[in-house]
């Protein structure tokens, strides 16, 4: 089977194919440019480095969130075009599945926290692999109270961390370690492996059924939702 | 051999797709419209719009593909909305539209808005071909342009403040009729005395085909206000009326003078209030009394749509024009 990986949901861009097991090709960039620009000529380019004909791509894998609202757009409008034009599944992969992916047999609690802005983190936390808790958007103060509850080390990761680094360091009352930069924030690798693994048990999905996961509704709903409560 | 054009349109709260023939021929228009999503809101919610979007962008493709009788891969060349509008509506379609012309291995054309908006002219009028002067009036753009070619125009007249559409909202709201004011207005105005209220019909300085809007918008809501501590009812119609009067006047004598000025014989009316049957009304007699003759789009090719995305698109692709990988969405795209 061949995956196409693609993650945009922070400041990352990045794009993997996967090939029966290998990963032929894997592009990772986080600068300040768009990933509007730079999305399609980094799939184009991996194309290129994997030596892969695109049309023989099985499944697309994406972020389907949590995240920039605008960036998962960018990856979920990508990612349709190419899976509607070729015809094949998409594998919805939640980004927070994905990030806690790059630990999958560290000893202790592994768990992601995504900068959601409006002094809160999109977060979830992760053992041997598994997601042990809801994905939510929490401030890091209701997540601390979380983990202690879990009386194991922590391991944080995701873009939320160097925002939050002195934060943390200051606040956090129990055993951590913070990732390493090559480990530290979404990985399309992670995706493509996670969506390979959906696609096996069943859980990829036709296109019109693929749906992005924002975890919070627009500032107009929301306001709308304040008025009507009044 | 038939060139096929995939247009792709996601400006602002229309999720469209379609298919066109040799860029006059249209053989699938698919519009999904958020409108009534955004209603509560008095007005587009531009993430809300988004999300509709890439909710809805595939099946809109799909059925434009289907509708037009063709497979994905007989299309020559894929056209997108790069502009203007709201950036994450446009981001939508931009982004699907390079993944897919990408996988099909077919070239891809950016195309302008408003550009599209003229070329939804040639849909239903076979014998047009540039030359011609173009009025376009829609919620987000007032322009009088003489198109000199396909893939070339020249912009002689544009508002300074409101766009026309963006009045008649404004308005609507003022007088309680709610959103989306343009269709609202016209159709209460057809019971109103539109010489109830003299609002004014503003000039720009030395610029005679360049449009405001502000101020008549201002003068209705001074009347309303000037009415209201008075403690008089105002009659919704005939302030609606006198307003849609005051705007369709400036709109049809700046067409028609800088159609003498340049003697243009012909002018196309485009955008979405082009469908305002007020306006053209007013613009045909006029153009009857000054022997210049008056086009204009069917109302379904007047809102936004794909089809006249696909037409202008396969205009600038004859002339050459494709987009990189890295096309990007221009909110504020110059014509």
């Amino acid at each position: 089977m061949k995956v196409l990986g693609i993650d945009s949901s922070g400041t990352v861009a990045s794009v993997a194919i996967i090939e029966d097991g290998k990963m032929t090709a894997c592009l990772q960039s986080d600068t300040s440019y768009t990933h509007s620009t730079t999305l399609l000529p980094m799939i184009d380019k991996a194309f290129s480095m994997a030596d892969t004909d695109k049309k023989s791509i099985d499944l697309v894998a994406v972020a389907k969130g949590p995240g920039s609202f605008t960036g998962l757009r960018i990856g979920a409008g990508s990612a349709k075009g190419f899976a509607c034009a070729l015809g094949i599944p998409i594998a919805p992969v939640s980004t927070l599945d994905a990030l806690g992916y790059l630990f999958p047999f560290a000893d202790g609690i592994v768990c992601p926290i995504m900068n959601a802005r409006r002094s809160q983190v999109y977060t979830a936390c992760y053992k041997n692999g598994e997601c042990i808790s809801q994905e939510e958007a929490i401030s890091l103060d209701e997540l601390f109270e979380k983990l202690y509850q879990y009386e194991e080390k922590v391991i944080f990761l995701g873009d939320g961390v160097p925002e939050y680094k002195d934060y943390i360091k200051e606040n956090f009352k129990a055993e951590y370690v913070i990732a390493p930069p090559h480990l530290l924030k979404q990985s399309a690798g992670a995706v493509a492996c996670l969506g390979e693994r959906m696609k096996e048990s069943g859980k990829a999905v036709e296109i019109r059924d693929f749906k992005l996961t924002y975890l919070r509704k627009s500032q107009a709903e929301r306001e709308r939702d304040e008025r009507n409560k009044l | 051999m038939d060139t096929l054009i995939l247009g792709i349109e996601s400006s602002c709260d229309e999720t469209a797709a379609a298919v066109a023939r040799n860029g006059r021929e249209v053989l699938s228009n698919v519009i999904y419209s958020q409108i009534d999503i955004h209603t509560e809101f008095g007005g587009v919610v531009p993430e809300i719009a988004s999300r509709k979007h890439i909710e809805k962008i595939d099946s809109v493709v799909e059925k434009a593909i289907k509708d037009a009788g063709i497979f994905a891969d007989e299309i020559t060349a894929v056209a997108v909305t790069k502009g203007p509008g709201l950036v994450g509506p446009l981001l939508v379609g931009v982004s699907f539209a390079k993944a897919y012309a990408y996988a099909l291995d077919k070239p891809l054309v950016g195309v302008h808005h408003i550009r599209g908006h003229v070329a939804a002219n040639y849909i239903e009028h076979p014998e047009l071909k540039p030359p011609f002067l173009s009025l376009i009036v829609s919620g987000g753009h007032t322009h009088l342009v003489r198109v000199t070619d396909y893939d070339s125009f020249e912009v002689l007249g544009l508002t300074q403040d409101d766009a026309a559409g963006e009045a008649y909202d404004k308005v609507a709201r003022a007088i309680g009729l709610g959103y989306p004011g343009g269709p609202k207005i016209d159709k209460i105005s057809k019971e109103g005395n539109p010489e109830a209220y003299n609002f004014p019909r503003a000039k720009v300085g030395d610029s005679p085909f360049d449009f405001s809007f502000s101020g008549v918008k201002s003068a209705v809501l001074n009347q309303l206000n000037a009415a209201k501590m008075k403690g008089e009812e105002i009659n919704q119609a005939d302030v609606a009326a006198s307003f849609q009067k005051a705007v369709t006047d400036v709109l049809v004598s700046h067409a028609v003078d800088c159609a003498k000025s340049f003697g243009e014989k012909r002018i196309a009316l485009a955008g979405g209030v082009a469908s305002n049957t007020a306006l053209r009304a007013a613009l045909k007699e006029a153009g009857e009394e000054n022997g210049i003759d008056i086009i204009y789009p069917s109302p379904v090719y007047c809102t936004d749509n794909a089809a006249m995305i696909a037409c202008q698109g396969y205009y600038e692709y004859m002339k050459g024009s494709r987009a990189g990988l890295d096309l990007n969405a221009v909110p504020n795209l110059k014509l």
